[in-house]
């Protein structure tokens, strides 16, 4: 037997295999389309619908998340509590979210029981009533969460940072009070659901074992003309990013600071995305990020710090954050802009952009493990109007991109005088 | 159904292989079978603290995320009150990086002083961050103490106090791998695109050689039996009233275990469930209330926590909770409220076999219990559960004398 050299890594192979394919899309007769990542072992059915009608579409607070909340606390047919009973007696999991440009309706469910379940999604989805009794208990409940999580400095630094990112009264800038719970009404809902929650609002996309079966529940579901609305052209404005540099929400007593540091940047459709998502993996998008080996592991002032590049509809945004104790807050801040600054000054040497390079497509590779997961990455890119091209595109320029670039791309992006930053806490 | 082989090399590791060709990633799960329990009760903490000291830097390898990172992989670890469990998944073609890291850090730490340095200090932030940072966040650092007088579930994996961390030594942490990573204190799992013989040969390369120790098998205590109700009362910078019950409950391969757990379900696991329709939503007591079980080795706890609106009594509120249990002692329930809480049971088991990470970490932890085939004929100890074991086992568990209960008050509440 050789003996064996514990000191030298084992050969290591190119990772080329990374397999996905676009859904097959159907059309139903109202024009809903429906994307399909098909998986015939699995026992499991994951059915999403999508709306446009995130939290940018809102006039006012809370309009968004509560109408998307209270879809299931009573419809026509059933109340509240049969809902719940139904939901759970079939094991079934029913998700309601809703992000800034988008709002889902998610069923998890075996799929020997999406004949009891699907009713109930159809009326949840075309037949709420937003009752009057369901939602004042709603809105108690998310007031007590709201109080809850005002007293945690992450959730501060997050919101405060959302609004000096975007400017306060932007769509995409958290405004919400206290006194909104009590100003929201059930017409205020209405109105909203007959905006968005309508047949072309709405993609559908389903991942599991897609018989023939499961395709005609949905059909007879979906298919009828329930609700169309007029389309108006949405326009957004250009964030107006506050002037002050350094903002601080003081909060006593706290033993850490919750940091965020950022500006606006892009979206996905943007040229230089793909490059800066490179640039942000080596910045801080992943454990041995530059912010995470010298901030944690050389410093330890941090449990985690990380940086990432956000994509929206019609926007998006970079953003380092972290909590780290309040004695060092001032050198976290500081340490990130000296990494900044190496990244402008410093060509990043082959072996780290080799290994980022083989990182990110072992991070495809992973993403594309199941068709939970595949159908999870196909919603995440529906917001730009984008297919699973765009993961072809990002593969090619992770493999072919070059230090030079990067450099030019943190030259380009990461001048500090545009960044804000937002402390929660004591700094 | 979850196929698996089982092997056991020389020196003891136990090393289990399930196959799933459609994955084009492996994951390898690496369980050490100790946990916070397994701590000296004056340096509280250290199982975790050697989670993080065991990314390093290994013997002969000076970092062990670089050279995972360079070839796709990604890992993670945990630590809880039983168990350290490792975990890392990569592309199929790289499986040998994964054999070669795990194996050199099986064999020796490299001890360095700096990274102890610095991992003290990570460890110091995370028990802020997770702990006294979060509102309610050290509830269960009160909770355990009270419920626990001799069993080492006293204390939280984090460690009784920051100190125990901050005056931990090289020596300690050479004692501490000495004393339980071995491979004749571990299970291996592989889930993936691979064949036994392959991993068979993979494991003799880079665990054969790797000599068996001697490991720490210290008693641990045994709780006694509690014999008078227990409470405690906090005040803290709060925005509601919290009370949480303690009872204690069998250990983990007790044949009420999962009874047990559908009493919690029964209780809290979704909308539907008694807690929240009639303490939330209709009587409008709690604005959250959850009731669960630890999931322990050995006896564990059932737990009933909830925050109180402002308008309730902390008195009525507890009234209420005590007339729920009370109505689970006194009457059988309905076949139909069964048969949901098992269908839920039955789903989320379903849904965890998504998955090859899932699936190795479950096969891990059921090896742990005794038998990774546990894994597949849990259903089947769920599914036989009947409304007289609820009933009975409600009695048995939520007696006066079984309980602690820990009042976590607002400041100048009145």
């Amino acid at each position: 037997m050789e003996k064996l050299n514990r000191k030298i890594q084992p050969k290591a192979f190119s990772i080329d295999n990374i397999k996905f394919n676009n859904p097959k899309k159907e059309i139903l007769e109202n024009n809903i389309p429906v994307y399909i990542f098909d998986n015939p072992e699995q026992e499991f059915l994951k059915i999403d619908f999508v709306f446009d009608a995130g939290t940018k579409y809102q006039q006012s607070p809370l309009v968004a998340t509560i109408t998307n909340k209270m879809l299931k606390e009573g419809t026509k047919s059933y109340s509240s509590i049969k809902i719940d009973k139904t939901i759970d007696f079939y094991g079934a999991y029913l998700i309601l979210s809703t992000s800034k440009d988008i709002a889902t309706v998610s069923l998890y469910c075996l799929n020997k029981n999406l004949q009891h379940l699907l009713p109930v999604v159809e009326e949840i989805i075309k037949h709420p009533t937003f009752n009057k009794k369901e939602l004042e208990i709603l809105l108690h409940k998310q007031k007590q969460a709201f109080l809850l999580d005002s007293e945690k400095v992450n959730v501060l630094a997050a919101r405060n940072f959302s609004k000096a990112l975007f400017g306060k009264n932007h769509n995409y800038a958290f405004n919400t009070t206290l006194s909104d719970f009590d100003k929201i009404t059930q017409k205020q809902l209405f109105d909203f659901y007959y905006r968005h929650y309508t047949t072309n609002n709405l993609k559908i996309v389903i991942a599991g074992n897609i018989t023939k079966k499961v395709k005609s529940l949905i059909t007879e579901k979906f298919s009828d003309k329930w609700r169309v609305s007029v389309t108006n052209k949405f326009i957004i404005h250009k964030p107006q990013s506050t002037t002050n540099k350094f903002n601080l929400i003081k909060k006593e007593d706290t033993v850490q600071a919750s940091i965020r540091i950022g500006k606006i940047m892009f979206n996905r459709l943007h040229d230089d995305y793909k490059g800066m998502l490179v640039l942000n993996t080596i910045f801080g998008g992943y454990f041995g990020s530059r912010l995470m080996t010298n901030i944690r592991e050389d410093k330890g002032y941090t449990y985690g710090i990380s940086s990432s590049l956000i994509s929206l509809g019609d926007t998006g945004y970079f953003a380092i954050s972290s909590e780290v104790g309040k004695n060092v807050c001032k050198k976290a801040i500081n340490e990130v802009y000296n990494e900044i600054k190496i990244l402008k000054t410093e060509l990043v040497n082959k072996q780290e952009l080799n290994l980022v390079k083989n990182y990110m497509l072992g991070q495809i590779l992973r993403s594309f493990d199941g068709v939970f997961s595949t159908s999870d990455n196909f919603i995440s890119l529906i917001i730009n109007n984008l297919d699973f091209d765009y993961y072809n595109e990002l593969i090619n320029k992770i493999k072919t991109i070059k230090n030079s670039e990067i450099n030019k791309l943190a030259n380009k992006y990461l001048d500090k005088d545009t960044f804000i930053e937002v402390v929660a806490g004591n700094c | 159904m979850i196929n698996f082989d089982k092997f056991k090399l020389d020196n003891g590791l136990k090393v289990i292989v399930h196959k799933d060709k459609t994955s084009p990633i492996v994951a390898i799960n690496i369980l050490y079978k100790v946990g916070a329990r397994n701590e000296n009760p004056q340096k509280t903490g250290f199982a975790h603290l050697f989670e993080h000291l065991m990314f390093g830097g290994s013997i002969n390898i000076p970092s062990y995320d670089t050279p995972l990172q360079k070839i796709g992989g990604e890992n993670n670890a945990f630590t809880n009150n039983d168990i350290t469990n490792y975990y890392l998944t990569l592309p199929k073609q790289n499986i040998e990086t994964g054999f070669w890291l795990e194996s050199d850090r099986m064999l020796s730490l490299d001890f360095s002083d700096k990274s102890l340095e610095v991992q003290r200090k990570v460890v110091v932030e995370e028990f802020k961050q997770r702990y006294l940072n979060q509102p309610y966040g050290d509830i269960m650092l009160l909770l355990r103490p009270l419920a626990y007088k001799k069993h080492p579930y006293s204390w939280a994996t984090i460690g009784k106090e920051i100190s125990h961390i901050e005056n931990a030594t090289i020596q300690d942490v050479k004692d501490f791998f000495y004393k339980h990573y071995a491979p004749n204190n571990a299970i291996l799992v592989v889930a993936g695109d691979v064949k036994t013989n392959q991993i068979k040969k993979l494991a003799e390369k880079w665990f054969g050689n790797i000599e068996n120790r001697k490991i720490d098998k210290t008693k641990i205590p045994i709780e006694p039996k509690q014999t008078k109700e227990r409470k405690k009362t906090v005040y803290r910078n709060v925005p509601f009233n919290s009370i949480t019950k303690a009872y204690h409950m069998c250990n983990r391969l007790h044949k009420d275990y999962q009874a047990t757990d559908l009493i919690s379900d029964i209780l809290s696991n979704g909308n539907s469930s008694r807690l929240y329709q009639n303490l939330v939503k209709d009587k409008k007591i709690f604005t959250d209330i959850n009731a669960y079980i630890m999931g322990s080795i050995d006896n564990g706890l059932f737990i009933i926590d909830g925050k109180i609106n402002n308008n309730i009594k902390v008195k009525d509120a507890e009234n209420e909770i005590i007339n729920e249990i009370e109505n689970l002692k006194n009457n059988i329930i309905d076949n139909n409220e069964l048969q949901k809480v098992k269908n839920k049971v039955e789903a989320a088991l379903k849904l965890s076999e998504i998955g090859i990470l899932n699936k190795a970490m479950n096969l891990a932890f059921y090896e742990n219990l005794g038998d990774a085939n546990l894994l597949n004929t849990e259903i089947d100890k769920y599914l036989n559960v009947t409304t007289k074991d609820i009933k009975r086992i409600a009695n048995n568990i939520f007696k006066t004398e079984n309980t602690s209960t820990l009042y976590y008050l607002k400041k100048n509440n009145d």
